[in-house]
């Protein structure tokens, strides 16, 4: 559209003088430190505000307070807190700093005094309405034709969904998002089997098995019928259980991981080695084993950051770690010592 | 803040000093349709907005491969539409077309853009329609993504898989499906993963369960929220079910299996019923009670067979069932009348 901006410091800049003055005498300049609330979900709407500098985010909480949503961030020149203002309506979201932040503050009376006057605010709030407006209406719109099944992590947990999916012989695509809207994981599915996996820092069967484990997280999950993944995965990743086998191993996994010690779970604390040299008889944690044997060969490491570095959900990983704790091969420690700083 | 500006346009225009309702007015056409008349399609390029001075609208949306389609809004007089892809520059996000005989006002975009940067109540005026409608679906968003707990697509997902996943989680709360013209299909009601009551179509109790289970994959969505009582209104007494869900899950299968089992033509619910014997001699159980109330029904003269399901609370699976049996047990007859001869 003909010289549309978003920012509202280039609409300022477009405004004759008279007006621009009219805008600015009903600024108030305020600063904000990182991680303070500008308003609170619910709150009556007083005032308009502008970023001029800094990072807020606006984030939703449920009607009971126990699940969060992050709907967007907002940095120089962006708007916020228009529709309950303009609606008269309740505060729809919270808005916090992310950073030190400036902003503008146009109290609701004035806000609409210049409405009343300056035209050009009138028609710049149009296309902005109207622009979020088409993209949320559109959104909605493909979530109606385009999302096959979606829902709440924490109500319907992944093998649930697997189960579902594997049933119907679907092919598509499975995300799950974190409550920051953040995506954790993606599995593709080839007429109902699982073919790719991907979540956290893991690929392939393991990247289920966490999944499994770990699936009572709080999020969401959608799942979108389509005949090929959209995004790439590699060969070797390729999963080779068939559906009935991946369920049946899953839930014995599951109940696996909910044995272990607490302690264990958690991944605190270090392991070192006790033994000379590695004695394994499992054959299915052989490589496993040995790669754990390897990285602490010099020094106990954190539990948790061996996990990380190795392409092992927490189940297998920590039955291996049991398994060399428990014959005697490796012992766990308690966490490192603040590191002490070097004299200056 | 809203209470400073009419919502309806014609009011507004009333509102207005004399010069720019002139202004206003001398740009706009007005436009008469029939009933069903497209006034614009979805992914057209946009030209224009309306305002409706009498009649009846509805926005429609289609899938991308054109299959579904969604009626998203009914519109009437003041109201006004397709201010959306003007102000964007974006194609039409639905189609519009008339319910009834309509009168539109239409106010092409090249002047409403100059108008809007001369008269400040304009720009007003759609700056609060737009920020209510946007708070509006903005709720209904925030509403969706903590009260829904599971949601998709019936085409993809049938009522038995759905069933087993809920029960699966051992959850309390209502489920419910809707035609693809968003009307209610269906509800059902779990207790701690038992389904206590069911609706579907105009059956309740169990068999309005096995109804769903065999005609599943309608075209529709489902969606399904955690409440610890029904909201829906469930009629008492015989829409209670008492049994156990992984029964109720065997069963339906079978139940599906064997309704794919009978022929088309009798699936199709064709033709009329009629009876060949004086009184019922039944001899199963389980579908003594289906067979006792169409013999009722068809006492004095055959029906249709589509009318005799209607009317009774069996399943289309029960119902066929107890009307095969009659069959081989030649106690009735299925007839397809002959078409007269020209």
């Amino acid at each position: 559209m003909e010289n549309f901006e978003c920012n509202f410091f280039t609409l300022l800049e477009l405004l004759d003088p008279t007006s621009r003055l009219e805008v600015e005498a009903a600024c108030t300049k305020l600063s904000f430190p990182p991680n303070q609330p500008v308003y609170e979900q619910g709150t009556p709407a007083n005032a308009v505000y502008i970023v001029s500098s800094g990072l807020v985010e606006a984030v939703t909480q449920s009607p009971d307070k126990k699940q969060t949503r992050s709907i967007g961030f907002m940095g120089r020149g962006d708007f916020f807190g228009d529709l309950g203002v303009l609606t008269g309506n309740a505060r729809l979201a919270g808005v916090r700093t992310c950073e030190p932040t400036k902003l503008l503050q146009i109290e609701k009376l004035a806000f609409q005094r210049l409405l009343e006057k300056v035209p050009k605010m009138g028609a710049y709030f149009s296309r902005n309405l109207a622009r979020r407006l088409y993209k949320t209406s559109a959104e909605a719109q493909t979530s109606i034709y385009s999302l096959d099944l979606g829902g709440n992590l924490q109500h319907f947990d992944l093998l649930t969904i697997f189960q579902a999916i594997t049933s119907m012989g679907r092919s598509g695509e499975l995300h799950l998002h974190n409550s920051a809207n953040e995506l954790i994981g993606s599995f593709f599915f080839r007429k109902g089997r699982a073919e790719h996996a991907r979540f956290v820092h893991l690929v392939g069967v393991e990247a289920i098995w966490q999944g499994f484990v770990q699936s009572a997280t709080e999020g969401t999950f959608t799942f979108r019928v389509m005949e090929e993944p959209s995004v790439p995965f590699t060969e070797e990743n390729r999963i080779g259980l068939e559906s009935t086998d991946l369920l049946m191993q899953g839930v014995t996994r599951r109940d696996d991981y909910q044995a272990l010690p607490e302690t264990l779970r958690e991944m605190k604390g270090r392991i070192g080695r006790v033994a000379e040299s590695l004695q394994w008889t499992t054959p299915e944690t052989q490589s496993l084993a040995e790669r754990i044997w390897e990285l602490i060969a010099k020094r106990p490491q954190p539990i948790d950051s061996l996990w990380r570095r190795l392409n092992y959900s927490s189940i297998s990983f920590l039955e291996a770690v049991n398994q060399l704790v428990q014959t005697g091969q490796a012992e766990l420690l308690a966490a490192a010592p603040a590191e002490q700083k070097p004299p200056p | 803040m809203t209470h400073a500006l009419p919502s309806d346009f014609f009011i507004l225009l009333k509102s207005l000093n004399e010069t720019s309702r002139k202004e206003i007015e001398s740009v706009c056409t007005k436009v008469s349709l029939e009933p069903g008349k497209l006034v614009y399609e979805q992914g057209t390029a946009a030209d224009s907005i309306y305002f409706i001075m009498s009649g009846l609208l509805e926005a429609v949306t289609f899938s991308a491969d054109g299959k579904q389609s969604r009626v998203v809004a009914v519109m009437a007089k003041g109201e006004f539409f397709g201010d959306l892809a003007i102000f964007t520059d974006q194609p039409r996000l639905a189609a519009v077309r008339t319910c009834e005989t309509t009168e539109l006002l239409r106010l092409d975009k090249e002047p409403l853009l100059r108008l809007l940067k001369k008269i400040p109540e304009l720009g007003l005026f759609f700056s609060l329609s737009l920020a209510k409608r946007l708070y509006h679906t903005s709720t209904e968003a925030h509403h969706k993504v903590y009260a829904i707990d599971l949601s998709g697509n019936l085409q993809r997902f049938d009522l038995l898989t759905i069933v087993q996943a809920i029960t699966g989680m051992g959850h309390t709360g209502e489920l419910n499906l809707n035609n693809s013209a968003n009307q209610l299909l269906g509800s059902f009601f779990f207790r701690k993963g038992k389904v206590e009551r069911a609706r579907f179509g105009h059956l309740t109790g169990l068999e309005a369960i096995w109804q769903g289970f065999i005609e599943s994959a309608s075209e529709g969505t489902f969606s399904f929220k955690s409440v610890s009582e029904p909201t829906a209104a469930f009629p008492e007494g015989d829409s209670k079910i008492d049994l156990e869900s992984t029964s109720l899950l065997l069963e339906g299968v079978g139940k599906r299996d064997t309704y794919q089992g009978m022929p088309e033509t009798l699936r199709m619910m064709e033709g009329r019923l009629a009876r060949m014997t004086e009184s019922l001699d039944w001899k199963t159980d389980e579908t003594r009670a289906a067979a006792t109330d169409i013999w009722k029904i068809i006492t004095t003269e055959p029906k249709p067979i589509i009318d005799v399901w209607r009317k009774l609370n069996y399943s289309a699976i029960s119902f066929l069932e107890a009307v095969m049996e009659m069959g081989m047990t030649e106690q009735a007859e299925l007839f397809i009348d002959e078409k007269p001869e020209d």
